[in-house]
């Protein structure tokens, strides 16, 4: 169940979806990687992002125009939001 | 008089302008159509049961999408006050949510227009279930290919359409020839605050407008009402519904969440298309970088008095 899944493994999953969404091999999306300034994830990347995670991950992500918005600098910063969104919702949808 | 300069305020809008209006015509009715040409029972899954594709009216966040949606359309119809034989023109009328519940609540005669052949099937497949297919019309066209007879009708409506339509002087001068003396224009949609607020050239614009949808142009409220009086007609009402919207999509978008493997076993990829446009309006709504309003007008007298509002309309 995603809820109990290791962080290590949500991160895999993380930066998978990142560089599926920005169409790049994941060796260029490290768990450092700045979300913003690195990867250059604007808006609507966010938005798409957030959506495959809740598709992989069965749960809800919620509204954010930008990842400073919820204070994610990182991959691993999502990573970790991603990981404590889990736990908190116990693989609730809504 | 001359012609009004209406601010192009999206790449798309300036792509637009340099088509001749035929050309546009076509463009609007092949890119439009795409979005609601999906299977009508994904939108089943996401909307209330009368499949309203346009904000509900919320007094308060917890309340539920049927209560919402019910009382919108028990509050347009208290703001039209159609009478026995009154001739209504829907234009855009989806699956028939507005055009249905008025037909069953009024003995007004109804003509509704579409882009979408599935959309015209449900709809009249419902005025059939629901008894009012004698009193009920559909078809299937660009309603600037519509030519109805000068003073035809007693009311117009618009219910989330009006932003699909980029020749807006033609819209609003073809609403004002065919409205009868006393009739009534009804406009419920998305606009653009006067100043420049937010990206509107970001990709999440782009996203929603062309991507999703096919082709938008929200215009600022202003440019829309002096349209409206340019072609004659004068303002009963306007009002705000900006933070219903942010709650009608977030509905929506928890439904998309719930139905996503259903959706997706339908349409490969639209679950996102849909999640991914409705939470770029939502955060444009609740940001107020886009703006949601309820519009009425009249032809001469008014039949509707609106100086008694706010008008009860509540949901039963
Ligand atoms: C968002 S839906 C709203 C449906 C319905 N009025 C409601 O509120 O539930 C927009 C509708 O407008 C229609 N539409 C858009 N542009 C149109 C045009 N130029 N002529 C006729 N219908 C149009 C679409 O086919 C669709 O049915």
């Amino acid at each position: 169940m995603a809820a109990n899944m290791p962080l290590e493994e949500i991160g895999r999953e993380v930066r998978n979806i990142i560089a599926d969404a920005l169409k790049r091999p994941v060796e260029q999306v490290p768990l450092t990687a700045s979300l913003e300034s690195g990867l250059g994830i604007d808006s609507l990347a966010m938005i798409e992002i957030n959506i495959a995670l809740e598709e992989r991950f069965r749960f809800a992500m919620p509204d954010m125009a930008s990842p400073a918005e919820a204070n994610l600098k990182t991959v691993e910063d999502l990573s970790r939001f991603v990981a404590q969104q889990l736990a908190h919702q116990k693989g609730r949808l809504v | 008089m001359t012609a009004l300069n209406l601010e192009l305020r999206h790449p798309d809008e300036r792509v637009a302008a340099q088509r001749t209006p035929e050309e546009q015509r076509a463009h609007e009715a092949r890119e439009v159509a795409q979005h609601y040409e999906h299977n009508p029972e994904i939108f089943s899954l996401v909307l209330d049961k009368r499949l309203a594709y346009s904000t509900g009216v919320f007094l308060s966040p917890d309340e539920d999408l049927e209560t919402a949606q019910a009382r919108k359309f028990a509050r347009v119809a208290a703001k039209l006050n159609i009478q026995p034989g009154e001739k209504v023109l829907d234009v855009g009328c989806g699956w028939g949510s507005l055009l249905l519940y008025l037909a069953q609540h009024t003995e007004g005669q109804f003509h509704g227009i579409t882009l979408s052949s599935k959309q015209r099937e449900v709809a009249l497949q419902r005025a059939r279930d629901w008894g009012v297919a004698e009193r009920v019309r559909v078809d299937l066209t660009h309603v600037e290919q519509l030519n109805p007879a000068p003073e035809s009708y007693d009311v117009v409506l618009f219910s989330g359409s009006i932003v699909h339509m980029h020749n807006r002087e033609v819209i609003h001068q073809l609403v004002g020839r065919t409205l009868k003396p006393g009739g009534r224009l009804f406009i419920s949609d998305c606009y653009f605050p006067a100043e420049m607020r937010g990206d509107r050239d970001s990709s999440a614009t782009r996203y929603i407008f062309v991507t999703a949808l096919g082709y938008c142009r929200l215009l600022s409220l202003s440019e829309e009402l002096n349209l409206i009086e340019r072609a004659g007609l004068d303002l009963l009402h306007v009002e705000d519904l900006t933070s219903s919207y942010v709650h009608t999509l977030g509905h929506w978008i928890d439904n998309v969440r719930r139905n996503r493997e259903r959706i997706e076993a339908m349409a490969p990829g639209f679950s996102k298309v849909l999640q991914g446009y409705m939470t770029v309006a939502k955060l444009s709504f609740a940001k107020r970088t886009a703006l949601e309003y309820m519009i009425l007008a009249t032809k001469g007298a008014p039949k509707v008095h609106v100086a008694g509002w706010p008008i009860p309309g509540n949901a039963r």
